[in-house]
């Protein structure tokens, strides 16, 4: 029978179609008019930082090696790497994510003090290498060893929290698209950061956008690089998965 | 506990980005003292506060709250005002405004149209008097979620079962028992939708 076929082949497709996103990103919800912002390098501030990444990258320190002598033709050698952050480092079983990958290299290969977390050259560099990565599907793991990160992470996001009570999810799940002030809720997909926000007029982390939500709820706002923002940010991009990175972007 | 990370700002940037900065939405509020008097019960004299919380920091741990006013839910209403304290409409207009109190309208459309980006979130505030008495405007921002657990509708009035508050808030309500009165006389009295 027809239909049957039809079924079949429908299957076949769906099981064949490689896993995309349900939600979509955070840039969605912009107006068109910092859409384009984003989109076009001569008016997307943040392309800034990512410029001054790339410097960074190539230059060598006094003492130690420049990370383009071991990286050499980043372009196409660390593209695709950021869609894989963040991951379980196997030499230490700790969940990395780029910024982690970045400071660990910085110290233990480059052999120089490390950047430290949301100085402009961790900004930098970070932009520059998941800009490396621009276009492509998050491709993050989220069973095996980052099963427990990923699950602690999903529960993070779960629970209600703060003094207003009120759970990651219930704002990014059940109030997307909804006005919250002046801001459309997104689904809080994070596949644009480090982002340049213009309520910051900065460049900042996905942990730094993470710091203002939990404050927004007058909870707790864990350190920047702390293990409950990571096992969370792995969890963000278990969800995004199959979404494009999009660093750098602009949000308000 | 640090705030926010100040803004390092370069100015070469700030030029590139050519783009207006739009007004914060959700913006932390600043560590601004609480003004005399709220966060404690009116009623109790200082000594006596600092007594029932010593008690209750030493029955019930840290992070527990002083004690709140107590108060009895009838129905869907908690009928009689809270430490029996009489609002002040006015005040409780401002406290719905306010970026950093109240900041309802952050979800909430307001009863004044001409307030530039209100949320859409609760249903709309006009005409609330109208749908609800005092009674049950009381209990939906005591702790809305007695009536429905599901709901977004933050708890103004209370301070158990919450987790991870953060330390400048906790153990604190929302809104003193003061300020709920201020606020229930304000919403009471919008009739029009
Ligand atoms: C009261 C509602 C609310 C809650 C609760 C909340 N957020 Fe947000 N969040 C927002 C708003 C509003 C924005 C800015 C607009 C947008 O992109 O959604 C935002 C932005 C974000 C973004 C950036 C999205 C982007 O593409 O720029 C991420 C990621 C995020 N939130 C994650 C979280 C996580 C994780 C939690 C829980 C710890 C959380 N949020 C709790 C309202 C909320
Ligand atoms: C002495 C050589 C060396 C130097 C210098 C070095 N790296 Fe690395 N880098 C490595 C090696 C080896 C790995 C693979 C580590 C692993 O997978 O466990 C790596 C991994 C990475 C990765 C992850 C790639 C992926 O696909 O997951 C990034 C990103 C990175 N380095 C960035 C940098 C940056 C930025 C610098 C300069 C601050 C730098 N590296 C300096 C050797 C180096
Ligand atoms: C995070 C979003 C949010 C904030 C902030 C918020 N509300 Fe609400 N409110 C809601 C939602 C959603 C509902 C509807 C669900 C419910 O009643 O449980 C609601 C319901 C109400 C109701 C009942 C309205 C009706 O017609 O049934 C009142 C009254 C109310 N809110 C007042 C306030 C006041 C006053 C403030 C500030 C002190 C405030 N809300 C802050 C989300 C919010």
């Amino acid at each position: 029978m027809r239909w049957r076929a039809v079924l079949a082949l429908t299957v076949i497709a769906l099981a064949a179609a490689p896993a995309t996103a349900e939600i979509k990103s955070g840039s969605e919800f912009l107006s068109p008019e910092m859409r384009r912002q984003q989109a076009d390098e001569t008016r997307n501030p943040a392309w800034f930082w990512v410029e001054q990444g790339e410097e960074l990258f190539s230059r060598k320190p006094q003492t130690g090696a420049a990370c383009i002598s071991c990286h050499a033709e980043p372009k196409q050698s660390l593209r695709g790497a950021a869609t894989h952050y963040p991951q379980v480092d196997a030499a230490s079983g700790k969940l990395l994510n780029l910024e982690g990958r970045i400071e660990q290299c910085r110290i233990e290969r480059q052999k120089q003090p490390g950047f430290g977390y949301e100085t402009p050259e961790m900004l930098a560099m970070t932009a520059y290498v998941a800009s490396l990565s621009r276009g492509l599907p998050v491709e993050v793991k989220t069973d095996g060893a980052a099963k427990p990160y990923y699950e602690a992470g999903k529960a993070f996001f779960e629970r209600r929290q703060g003094q207003l009570n009120l759970s990651c999810q219930q704002c990014h799940d059940g109030m997307v698209g909804q006005k919250l002030r002046g801001d459309t809720i997104s689904y809080g997909a994070g596949t644009g950061y480090p982002a340049y926000r213009l309520e910051w007029n900065d460049v900042g982390s996905l942990h730094r956008r993470l710091r203002a939500c939990s404050l927004g709820v007058r909870a707790t706002q864990f350190d920047y690089g702390s293990p409950e923002y990571l096992a969370l940010e792995l969890f963000l991009a278990g969800r995004a998965k199959g979404l494009p990175v999009e660093t750098p972007g602009i949000r308000r | 506990m640090g705030g926010e990370r100040p803004g390092a700002a370069m100015p070469v940037l700030a030029d590139r980005a050519g783009a207006a900065v739009v007004a914060s939405t959700f913006r932390p509020p600043p560590q601004t003292p609480p003004r005399k008097g709220e966060g404690l019960p009116r009623l109790m004299l200082l000594g006596e506060a600092v007594v029932v919380g010593a008690l209750l920091l030493s029955v019930c741990g840290p992070g527990t709250a002083l004690a709140l006013e107590p108060y009895e839910v009838v129905g869907d209403a908690i009928p009689r005002p809270l430490g029996g304290f009489t609002g002040d409409p006015a005040h409780g207009e401002q406290l719905v405004r306010d970026r950093e109190r109240g900041n309802c309208l952050i979800c909430h459309q307001g009863a004044d149209p001409r307030e530039p980006f209100q949320g859409t979130i609760g249903p709309p505030l006009a005409g609330v008097g109208a749908r609800l008495d005092a009674g049950q405007i009381r209990l939906k921002l005591v702790d809305a979620s007695r009536l429905n657990p599901e709901t977004v509708m933050p708890p103004y009035f209370r301070t158990e079962g919450l987790r991870d508050v953060s330390p400048q808030y906790r153990g604190k309500p929302a809104l003193s028992a003061q300020e709920i009165e201020d606020v229930v006389a304000y919403l009471a009295s919008l009739k029009t939708p």
